[in-house]
């Protein structure tokens, strides 16, 4: 290999290297600044959802309160206290206070923890509601997840009881909720390129219609069920990225926050879900730089290389070429 | 101070005689004439051909209620339980009970004119009479001839669908009842019921046959041989929902008004008048072979058990109902207090350990379907699951497109083999004890019905046959519900019978001004504060 050539190779070598290093460099900080950003807007969204989890929880809490301290419920749990109490007088008060403080679920429930009045299963009346009276002081317990029984099946619940203590001893409980569902998430303001979906886990087994959320297809379902399984065996916050296709740019990454309820049991899964679409298309489009500037520095160090090679080794050869013309007797070279 | 004595002694005499003469000639509750019965209903459309009513069906309760407006019966029961003539003077059978002769009563028209002659009666009859039942007229005569006896054949007349009437040429039906339609609106079926079948002008006053009818006007009938009734008219305005209807009762839009069980403790807390009937429509549940689960005797004893009817009756319809034991009422059968339905939730559970996990509704569930209609049935029907989970057994709820037709519904149910189990309602039509269980039985196919018990009349054998049937429990009764109706303060003499018939040929409208009455007593009398209107020509006897 000549000298020129050698040259002109160790030219081209550095400039393809310092392009490389500054495309890496710049791919690796765009990703880990993008990183950091969905990071953020995920952490806001949680923050979000938290927040809004708790003032419809204040919200419901306030209507069940106003429900309790009614005189109506005064007049409820006064009748109640008495011996033989006639509960069929107020199986159908739960739908009228439901519908009267814009709540789904509005239950009335005896001292002795009897189902009074139910508005969202009346067929359930005279049972017992056990875990209310286990409770001695509601009013100051906040809002929690529930699952709620209904006639046609059972949904997530956001819970609050609050009691009418009118008659010591003899206390009457106002179960109010609010369903969890799409409605809830429809409140969360999403910035373009995430969305908040809501599994709740109400099977033991996955079920694809118990995770809502808008724009999810049935097809994109069932790719939650490890997720959803895994978070049953071991229910802590986790990160996972599902490939929809082939292409990179349709993979999602999904923060996945478990929603228990008040024995710590696995109610629900509140997954924000971000694109990575912006980030792959940057990062092809850093790509695509970076290969046509190496391109045009490699032609362009290709003719500076020729050329300086040129200027400096033309001397060069002129000096041996007279030096070989001297050898062989041509002193006039 | 004596002749001041004198005097008040005199007063207070001259005063109870004048209360103990004159009260009961001035203060006695004075019949008027006039005015028009605003009648609101639940259901949406009513057929007035008593040969389209089927047997059971709650909605053919509300037609036969409209029917009774035209047509007459040859006989009626009234409410000392006596069988008092109608269209017929008098009547007489065999020893046997095989044939019965009816001699009509002369003179009777229909409202347009015609006089009602046998061979009506018998054209009316014979498409309304069972199987080996046969009926034929001779001179003014109507005679009956059962294959076999039939001693409550006047039990049977006097109640459901038979009415006398007159199929007219156009299809049309005539009745001589005190009412006649004078507008019927809406229809689906008969091509002259589209619209307007029977106009204000055209007296004739025939019903429309065939149609489903949306609207109705009732004009009293001048020429009825009873005498003209009070109203001049009735305003039927049909498919209101039941809150609307007590809304308008207590607004003073409607006069007679359905309350259902679960408005009645609202509608008495604000002073409304509401009559209650006797028990006229039962809740049930019966099981076929659709699905293996439901032909398990044990699982069916298991929910049996597990029924809380108590609570079904006393807590969620607020005690408007009965916990039912027996397919027919104590009113009835006088035999219902024999039976009595135990609810034992851990014998239930015992029973149910003991079947097959996955085949007797354990992992696939019994598909509970609801045949009848309202939101009482479905209210029905979550109970039964409710209680039915108590005892481990899983049940689905299906519930049914609605149809108006409970016998299409029962064919619908077996043919489409969606459902094990079905909650089915059924209105008592009979006044019959015999021929409302065969009914039950050969419309819900609760069995194969022997025909030799079941056309006896003896309650003994009846209430084997029952005993029988409820033993085998393909059908479990649940709740039996009386017919609750609000009524304005204006609505007068209603006297209904206990079985729901309205006799709204004896109702009249005070229409005196408000609290220039006396306050009604619980059958709305009240002395009118103006003369009573002159009684206009045909008028009651």
């Amino acid at each position: 290999m000549s000298f020129r050539t050698k040259l002109l190779f160790v030219v081209l070598l550095v400039i393809f290297a310092s392009v490389s290093v500054v495309a890496y460099a710049v791919t690796h900080y765009t990703q880990a600044a993008f990183e950091s950003l969905d990071a953020e807007r995920t952490g806001a969204l949680v923050a979000q959802f938290k927040k809004e989890f708790i003032q419809r929880g204040a919200e419901i809490a306030q209507q069940a309160k106003n429900i309790a301290e009614a005189n109506a419920t005064e007049r409820m749990a006064i009748d109640m206290s008495r011996p033989n109490a006639d509960l069929s007088l107020y199986v159908r008060d739960a739908i009228g206070s439901a519908q009267e403080h814009g709540l789904d679920y509005v239950e009335f429930v005896n001292h002795d923890g009897v189902l009074i009045s139910s508005a969202q299963f009346p067929a359930r009346v005279g049972y017992k509601n056990d875990w209310v009276t286990s409770v001695k002081d509601w009013n100051d317990a906040p809002a929690f997840l529930r699952k709620e029984e209904l006639p046609d099946g059972e949904a997530l619940s956001l819970t609050v009881v609050r009691t009418n203590s009118t008659v010591a001893d003899k206390s009457l409980y106002i179960i109010g909720g609010h369903r969890l569902d799409k409605n809830f998430l429809a409140s969360l303001v999403l910035p373009a390129g995430m969305r908040a979906l809501i599994y709740t886990n109400l099977q033991p087994a996955f079920v694809p219609a118990a995770l809502m959320g808008e724009k999810i297809d049935t097809e994109q379902v069932e790719r939650f069920a490890p997720l959803v399984e895994q978070l049953q065996k071991q229910p802590q916050p986790m990160v996972r990225t599902i490939d929809w296709t082939r292409d990179p740019a349709d993979a999602e990454t999904f923060h996945a926050i478990p929603l228990t309820g008040r024995n710590n049991e696995l109610l629900g899964v509140f997954f924000v879900g971000s694109s990575r679409k912006e980030l792959v298309l940057l990062t092809r489009q850093i790509l695509k730089m970076a290969a046509a500037v190496a391109a045009a520095a490699l032609l362009i160090g290709l003719l500076v290389s020729f050329w300086v090679s040129a200027r400096i080794t033309k001397p060069v050869e002129e000096l041996a070429e007279g030096a070989r013309e001297v050898a062989s007797g041509r002193w006039d070279t | 101070m004596s002749r001041l004595d004198a005097a008040t002694r005199g007063s207070i005499l001259a005063g109870l005689l004048c209360s103990l003469v004159v009260s009961p000639l001035e203060c006695a509750e004075r019949q008027r004439y006039g005015g028009t019965l605003r009648v609101e209903l639940r259901a949406a459309s009513v057929s007035l051909d008593p040969r389209e009513w089927r047997a059971g069906s709650t909605e053919s309760a509300t037609d036969e209620k409209m029917g009774a407006l035209v047509f007459d019966r040859l006989v009626v029961l009234d409410n000392y339980g006596r069988f008092q003539p109608e269209l017929t003077t008098e009547w007489s059978h065999d020893a046997a009970f095989k044939r019965w002769q009816f001699t009509l009563r002369t003179g009777v028209k229909f409202s347009d004119g015609a006089m009602l002659t046998s061979a009506d009666a018998v054209a009316a009859l014979q498409p309304l009479l069972p199987d080996g039942q046969q009926v034929s007229a001779s001179g003014n005569v109507v005679v009956i001839q059962s294959a076999t006896g039939a001693p409550d054949l006047l039990e049977e007349l006097a109640s459901g669908r038979f009415f006398v009437y007159r199929v007219q040429p156009d299809g049309t039906l005539m009745g001589t009842g005190p009412f006649f339609v004078a507008e019927a609106a809406g229809g689906s079926r008969a091509p002259s019921s589209s619209s307007t079948a029977a106009g204000e002008s055209n007296l004739a006053g025939s019903v429309p046959g065939a149609a489903k009818l949306t609207h109705l006007r009732f004009r009293a009938n001048e020429r009825t041989w009873s005498g003209r009734p009070f109203l001049d008219a009735i305003e039927v305005a049909l498919g209101v929902p039941p809150l609307r209807q007590l809304l308008d009762l207590q607004l003073g839009k409607a006069d007679l008004v359905e309350v259902s069980p679960e408005l009645v403790r609202r509608a008495m807390q604000d002073n409304q008048r509401v009559w209650p009937s006797a028990p006229v429509t039962f809740y049930g549940l019966r099981f076929d072979d659709a699905q293996p689960a439901a032909a398990d005797a044990k699982l069916r004893e298991a929910i049996s058990l597990s029924l809380d009817r108590k609570t079904m009756a006393n807590m969620l319809l607020q005690k408007q109902a009965e916990p039912a034991s027996a397919l027919l009422p104590q009113w009835l059968s006088g035999y219902a207090f024999l039976f009595t339905m135990e609810t034992n939730v851990d014998r239930a559970k015992e029973i149910r350990a003991t079947l097959p996990a996955n085949t007797a509704a354990g992992t696939e569930p019994l598909r509970l379907r609801v045949d009848a209609q309202g939101d009482l049935a479905k209210l029905l029907v979550e109970r039964v699951a409710v209680n039915a989970r108590q005892a481990a057994i899983l049940v689905q709820v299906v519930n049914r497109p609605a149809t108006r037709n409970a016998a299409t519904a029962t064919n619908a149910s077996s043919n489409s083999a969606v459902g094990g189990a079905h909650l089915f309602a059924w209105h008592y039509s009979s006044l019959s004890p015999r021929v409302e269980m065969e009914s039950m039985v050969n419309t819900l196919k609760l069995g194969n019905s022997n025909a030799a018990i079941v056309s006896s009349t003896d309650p003994e054998q009846l209430h084997a046959y029952e005993k029988k049937l409820l033993e085998d429990r393909r059908v479990l009764p649940l709740v039996a519900l009386p017919e609750y109706i609000g009524l304005s303060q204006k609505v007068r003499d209603w006297m209904p019978a206990r079985w729901g018939e309205w006799r709204l040929g004896d109702v009249w409208l005070d229409r005196s001004e408000p609290g220039a009455t006396q306050p009604a007593d619980s059958n709305g009398a009240a002395v009118p504060a103006t003369q009573p209107g002159a009684a206009p020509p045909g008028a009651k006897r």
